[in-house]
């Protein structure tokens, strides 16, 4: 009774991510890209049923379903090694794959027109789960499709399974290509208004900060998507891998979750991996233990999400969750923890618990790594709220201007008036809001003071 | 010459008549006339020599010029001048014929002591009750000594006895064949000492009537020398000073009579003249006297050798004793059979005996011969070396057997107390060193071959796997109770059996498995259990033969394994020890003393090297040890002896090879050498055999590693299926206590991965005991059950699983109520009126506060039972478990693994603060646990029905409770009773603080 889970894969950027994060599975699990289990795979002791099922010819299948509105990146999938992977059923590409062109109402409006094939597929697959733990959305919040129509699916999962957890990858833009796509203030806090209401659990992905380790870390200039690519796919399948690889604890979502997330608002998680290389054959072999993983994995620049420095605010950590792979003697961890907290590494919130929780998980062993132990953080980090601001200074910008609006006022959502924006954000600001409040001291009667300055 | 035969012969009759008082008829009487007949014609009056005759009477003169005689010398000089003078008969007139001479020499012949007697009285009368005493004598010892005597039939063991023990013997196969020659070189043993007994007999019934019968009843004292007097002096000066001095009427006796008798006494004679037996004791008479020894002088002389014959007396008793009812026991089987270490330590102390015995022969030849000066006094002198070793062997016996005989029944105490107190008796004397040095000649090879049986038990035992012990002598038994297939086997199959058997009723096993059913008890019995145990092993010490104790552990435990291993029938072919343990002992035992003597031969000086080529055969070997290491002449009498008696044995060489311990050498030393190294390579053989067996074959790991998985959740995806639908089901408040789905449940939670254990593990609820005020106790009454094959139980016991249950009770619930936090959907909370609704103002506030409230209290509970749970998943049961692979890995045999599983599951008991002693802590993790499923039912009533004073209640609650735990935590990883406890308190603790 494997506790399954959905993933949807929606637009150009989370159809590659996906397709990245499926290439990442199969090679753990010893899968072929045909879905037929290696012959030096069969004694695994691993879950290969929480992302996959097997078909009656013994095939592995993975419960994903592919969303885009227009056919490229899904061709190219099905181009790839990985075609006979996905179930052809599960695929869905707009009929008249125009793509919703970077405008979230477009993509929005066609993920209402679609939603009764794309829920025949999702009921479809949540039928054939025993007890189905949540769906797992990969998309951008920046483009078109993966922002509209993700928007769109969240909203729509969340009212279909009200008891199903809703994690999403989502991938925030390069700020430094920000003029890719000019609209992307918009669509970014149209679709994190609909993160923060809809979703138990955001995984923040900032392209930026991917853009910088890439740079700065890897040592590689000009990273190319699919560098950028493997690096979300090492986080994505590291934080399941305590559900792969079943151990003495943490064996389902919720629970690796459930901790990290204070106020049903405060969901959005950063993430941290070390060590990082890019291919298995990189030369910098690091001293890997337990205590060195866990340091550097609360250093910044180790952070896969940029934040902007704000002097007047002191950011701290809600919570972190790591998850160490690897031979690992639980007492090596508890020493470490002991001695990040006596050198206080990591600033907590004043008023709660303050610790760092530790997931134990063992690593693929169809995968060779140059390192004994990786670990990968979880950390729910009020500087994240920095993202959200500077989205809404964008925001602010355009809207200043009134710039690039006539392309939403096409949509019947904007047609008689641009509410939703201003609804957006006041919600997205309320989160804010509710970061800066979560590194003071008086969180705790928070609600009432703001009831109070509500009224007054 | 016919005539003069006839005259002779009628002569003759007359003087056996007149010296022996045998009667014409009596068979005695030819015998003496062959005798008299014999001497007279061809051995001491055939011609006289008249110079010797000369010679006598001139060495006759001296005498009596020495006694202070000399007219009477003169007299006899001149007196046999005018014999010689005198004409014999009227025709013949020469003088010094042949014919005086031969009167001379018969008249000499005929005064045996001249020099006694007043020569005017008559001579022949008076030295005839010498000349008798001294004929009979010589001719009744020299029965005694050179044949079998006359009758050979006479000892007591007839035929039929042999025959008919043959036949039972053959009856009794269940005796091993090693207690039948022990029986046989036994009764060898009895022969060789009724040729001497039966004739005390034999000399009772044929000669002693005569000898006593026949006894004047006042003995004329014959000499007048005032020294042959002094009893009469001393009696006339009573007298004389004590007018109430009534003169007791006495015996007379000479000296050489008392001394004979005790000497017969001392070699296991029952009756005497002397001494009397009354009960097993002999009494010395007191109505004796001799001639020149007062009466109170002789009372002590002759009550010492009474105390001698006491003890000869009792160890022959003994000795019969044992014999009657070792062969006893062959006709009727309901005795109780006589244990084998005494059959030995009665054969070894038959040899001592036997020895003994040689040595009173010789001296009563000595005695009997009359060629040297013996009197009471010497004759005590030369025995005095061996009443010495009597009196050892007495006290031996003393101690070993007699003084623990109020519970005959029990021959386990016999038995082992007896060689205990030989082996401390050896100790003791081997400290005195060079002061005993003859001590413990006599002592190690009586305790050695006392040994034997009891070495042959436990080779048995931990070689075969057959605890043969018919006696019950053995200090282990077998308690029939418990079969081998039972999982008590290991902990009650075998008793150190000390007063009873009936100790096995309330023996270990039940006291462990008392854990599960009361909580409150549970530490009591613990308690009681270690104390018990104790006490138990403090009463077993005192029964164990000291020089066992060392390695008694050890023997206990290979004994088990080898029967285990008997069990399992893997037996075969895998242990093989071809030389008994005995031999082995014996042979290493040489080559001990050939090592340790090397040295010696190198220093001594000039041993011949071809000697040492040789050194390997037995026998030149231990000529070779006599040649280099005996400097003491005794000891060397004794080996020489040994080798001389005992060449027919060859391992009793060894044994006696043993004696040439001298007093440097330790005799633990020796042990520790010879004797422990062999059995304690047998025992670990065993034990690492069964171990390894128990590891391959019977996969003891997979056992132990199901253990882990199951009960403690190491299968954590399994387990996690297996309790998720049955938390929804509990968190729902449905019916979730049906055995029947929880079995199912289970079953497909282990499917996937563990399916081998699908049919062992099952299971069920129990009616709970305890009354369930906190919706956390529901899950009491779930418990596991693994069936574990045999004879993997032996280590996995139900007692085990009971604290293995115990343990995963208390991760269940540590799941449910982490389960409750983690499903608490924000959503559920806040009803969605709320957002919507916001006509009420005044409302909205409390709600709002409420709703933040609620979230952050889950988060802080959420955290606290997070901490929780990773503790004692990973820093607990997961450290614990590989500090427990690490023991068992390195366990060498059973009682190690079980003693390590044991350990690790008390150190997981008490980690998991199910132990009294973390009562508090308990009841507070308990408390938060609680609460957690408490606040799950008040999260799903949603915020309305949440009253202020509820949630601060239970904020409240929690507040104390984090507080208390957080700061025990520290406290205790201060103390540093708990230092893994540091992480959890460290992690408790708020991030303001």
């Amino acid at each position: 009774m494997p506790r399954e889970i959905i993933t949807l894969q929606l637009g150009q950027c989370g159809n590659q991510i996906g397709m990245e994060f499926w290439k990442q599975l199969c090679m753990e699990h010893g899968i072929s890209p045909e879905g037929i289990l290696e012959d030096y795979a069969t004694e695994g002791t691993d879950r290969k049923d929480v992302f996959f099922y097997q078909a009656d010819d013994e095939h592995y299948i993975p419960r994903a379903v592919l969303l885009d509105l227009e056919p490229r990146v899904i061709n190219t999938i099905l181009n790839s090694p990985y075609a006979n992977l996905y179930n052809p059923e599960n695929i869905y590409m707009s009929t008249h794959g125009g793509g919703a062109g970077n405008n979230w109402a477009s993509g929005y409006a066609q993920g209402e027109k679609v939603q009764e094939e794309v829920f025949d597929i999702i009921d479809r697959e949540a039928d054939g789960s025993d007890s189905l733990e949540g769906f797992v959305i990969c998309h951008s919040i920046a483009g078109g499709t993966g922002s509209g129509m993700g928007s769109y699916m969240v909203e729509k999962l969340n009212d279909r399974f009200p008891k199903k957890l809703i994690q999403t990858y989502s991938v925030f833009p390069n700020q430094d290509e920000i003029s890719d796509v000019v609209v992307q203030p918009y669509n970014s806090l149209l679709t994190l208004k609909r993160l923060t209401q809809n979703a138990d659990c955001v995984v923040v992905l900032d392209n930026t900060a991917l853009n910088r380790i890439a740079v700065d870390r890897l040592h590689i200039q000009n990273p190319s998507f699919s560098q950028i690519n493997s690096l979300v796919s090492t986080i994505m399948s590291t934080s399941t891998t305590t559900l792969r690889y079943p151990g003495y604890m943490n064996n389902d979502l919720i629970g690796l979750i459930a901790s990290l997330i204070p106020t049903p608002r405060l969901h959005f998680l950063m993430t941290g991996y070390t060590p990082l290389t890019t291919d298995q054959k990189a030369a910098s072999v690091r001293k890997t233990t337990v205590l060195d993983v866990m340091r550097r994995l609360l250093q910044p620049k180790n952070m896969m999400v940029s934040t902007d420095r704000i002097r007047h605010i002191n950011h701290c950590f809600i919570s972190i969750l790591n998850i160490i792979q690897g031979e690992v003697d639980p007492t090596q961890v508890h020493k470490s923890l002991q001695r990040i907290r006596e050198r206080k590494l990591a600033q907590f919130i004043p008023w709660g618990p303050a610790s760092i929780q530790v997931a134990l998980s063992r690593k693929s062993p169809y995968v060779q790594s140059a390192h004994r132990v990786s670990g990968l953080m979880l950390a729910n980090h009020t500087s994240i709220s920095s993202l959200f601001e500077r989205c809404l200074k964008q925001y602010d910008k355009l809207r200043k201007r009134e710039a690039f609006l006539e392309q939403f006022r096409k949509e019947n959502m904007f047609k008689e008036n641009l509410d939703e924006l201003d609804n957006s954000r006041e919600v997205v600001q309320q989160l804010v809001d509710e970061y800066h409040a979560a590194t003071r001291p008086d969180y705790i009667s928070w609600g009432a003071q703001e009831a109070a300055e509500g009224r007054s | 010459m016919a005539a003069w035969r006839k005259e002779f012969e009628k002569d003759a009759k007359a003087l056996i008549r007149c010296t022996t008082g045998f009667q014409e008829e009596d068979e005695h009487f030819s015998t003496c006339l062959e005798f008299v007949t014999s001497n007279f014609r061809f051995h001491r009056f055939l011609d006289v020599d008249s110079h010797k005759v000369d010679r006598i009477i001139d060495g006759l003169c001296d005498k009596y010029t020495v006694h202070s005689k000399a007219d009477t010398a003169d007299t006899l000089r001149g007196l046999i001048l005018r014999l010689l003078e005198l004409p014999i008969t009227q025709e013949k007139l020469c003088s010094k014929s042949d014919t005086h001479y031969s009167v001379l020499s018969l008249l000499l012949c005929l005064s045996e002591t001249p020099t006694s007697v007043d020569f005017q009285q008559q001579v022949s009368a008076r030295t005839q009750e010498e000349k008798d005493s001294f004929d009979w004598t010589s001719y009744l010892l020299e029965g005694i000594d050179i044949d079998t005597g006359p009758f050979p039939d006479t000892p007591p063991w007839s035929d039929d006895d042999e025959d008919e023990n043959d036949n039972t013997s053959s009856d009794n196969d269940s005796l091993s064949t090693s207690n039948n020659q022990q029986v046989a070189s036994l009764r060898k043993d009895l022969y060789a000492e009724q040729g001497w007994l039966p004739k005390a007999d034999w000399l009772k019934n044929n000669v002693m009537t005569q000898y006593w019968s026949e006894r004047p009843q006042t003995m004329e004292l014959t000499n007048t020398h005032h020294t042959a007097n002094l009893t009469n002096i001393w009696e006339m000066h009573q007298y004389s000073s004590d007018p109430f001095y009534k003169c007791a009427d006495r015996t007379p006796l000479t000296e050489t009579q008392a001394m004979r008798e005790s000497l017969w006494t001392l070699g296991g004679c029952r009756q005497s003249f002397l001494y009397r037996c009354r009960e097993h004791k002999l009494l010395l008479m007191n109505n004796i006297k001799v001639s020149h020894i007062t009466p109170d002088a002789l009372q002590s002389i002759l009550q010492k050798l009474a105390w001698y014959g006491n003890i000869t007396l009792s160890l022959h008793h003994m000795i019969d004793s044992v014999l009657t009812r070792s062969f006893s026991c062959h006709d009727n089987s309901t005795s109780e059979p006589v244990s084998r270490t005494q059959q030995a330590f009665t054969s070894a102390l038959l040899r001592c005996l036997q020895d003994f015995n040689k040595k009173l022969a010789s001296l009563e030849r000595r005695l009997v011969s009359q060629e040297e000066l013996v009197t009471l006094s010497t004759m005590i002198g030369t025995l005095q070396e061996q009443f010495g070793e009597l009196e050892m062997l007495y006290t031996v016996y003393h101690l070993g057997v007699a003084s623990p005989s109020t519970d005959k029944t029990n021959d386990v105490l016999t038995a082992s107390r007896l060689l205990s107190v030989l082996y401390q008796n050896i100790l003791q004397f081997n400290t005195l060193g060079d002061a005993a040095h003859t001590k413990l000649p006599l002592l190690l090879p009586l305790w050695i071959q006392t040994l034997r049986p009891y070495l042959e038990i436990i080779d048995g035992w931990v070689n075969k796997g057959n605890l043969i012990d018919p006696a019950r002598e053995f200090i282990i038994q077998r308690n029939g109770n418990v079969d081998v297939f039972h999982e008590d086997f290991w902990e009650s199959a075998f008793l150190v059996s000390n007063s009873s058997v009936h100790q096995a009723a309330d023996t270990p096993g039940s006291s462990l498995s008392q854990i599960s059913m009361k909580e409150t008890h549970q530490e009591e019995n613990l308690h009681d259990k270690n104390t018990g145990k104790e006490e138990r092993d403090h009463q077993e010490e005192e029964f164990i033969p000291v020089f066992l104790k060392s390695v008694f552990k050890e023997i206990i435990l290979a004994g088990k394994s080898m029967e285990l291993l008997k069990a399992l029938g893997k037996m075969g072919g895998r242990v093989e020890f071809p030389v008994p343990l005995y031999e082995e002992f014996v042979e290493s035992l040489k080559v001990f003393l050939d090592v340790s003597d090397a040295p010696d031969q190198t220093c001594t000086g000039p041993s011949p090297p071809d000697h040492v080529g040789t050194a390997q055969f037995p026998s030149t070997m231990l000529h070779r040890v006599l040649d280099t290491a005996v400097k003491d002449s005794l000891l060397e009498k004794n080996f020489l002896k040994a080798i001389v008696t005992d060449s027919s044995e060859p391992e009793q060489d060894g044994t006696r090879s043993a004696v040439l311990l001298e007093g440097s050498q330790p005799v633990q030393l020796a042990l520790q050498r010879c004797l422990y190294p062999h059995i304690l390579q047998r025992c670990s053989t065993v034990s690492r055999l069964l171990v390894e067996l128990l590891k391959t074959e019977y996969q003891l790991e997979d056992y132990l590693q199901a253990m882990h998985k199951f009960f403690l959740m190491e299968a954590g995806d399994a387990m996690h299926n297996f309790y998720t639908p049955l938390f929804a089901k509990l968190s729902a408040g449905e019916e979730w206590q049906d055995v029947s789905v929880l079995n199912s449940q289970l079953h497909s939670a282990i499917q996937q991965h563990h399916s081998q254990h699908a049919d062992r593990l099952s299971v069920t609820v129990e009616a709970s005991q305890v009354e369930e005020t906190q919706p956390i106790d529901q899950l009491q009454c779930l418990t596991l059950c693994y069936r574990v094959p045999w004879p993997v139980d032996i280590v996995i016991t139900s007692a085990c699983q009971n604290v293995y249950n115990q343990v995963f009770q208390f991760l269940l619930q540590l799941k449910w109520a982490k389960y409750c936090l983690d499903e608490l959907k924000f959503a559920d909370l806040s009803c969605p009126d709320v957002q919507t609704d916001r006509s009420v103002e005044s409302e909205d506030v409390p709600a709002r506060q409420k709703q933040h409230r609620m979230h952050l209290l889950r988060l802080r509970l959420l955290h606290f039972i997070n901490a929780l749970h990773s503790y004692f998943m990973t820093r607990i049961l997961y450290t614990t478990a590989l500090e427990f692979q690490r023991e068992l890995s390195e366990a060498s045999d059973l009682n190690r693994v079980i003693e390590a599983h044991t350990a690790f599951l008390t150190k997981l008991y008490q980690r998991c603060m199910l132990h009294k002693k973390a009562g508090l802590l308990k009841m507070a993790v308990r408390r938060m646990l609680n609460m957690a499923v408490s606040f799950q039912t008040l999260w799903d009533h949603g915020l309305h029905n949440i009253s202020l004073e509820s949630l601060e209640t239970m904020e409240d609650e929690f507040q104390k409770c984090n507080d208390f735990l957080g700061s025990f935590f520290i406290n205790m990883s201060r103390r540093g009773s708990f230092p893994h406890m540091e992480s959890l308190a460290l992690s408790l603790r708020m991030g303001s603080a």
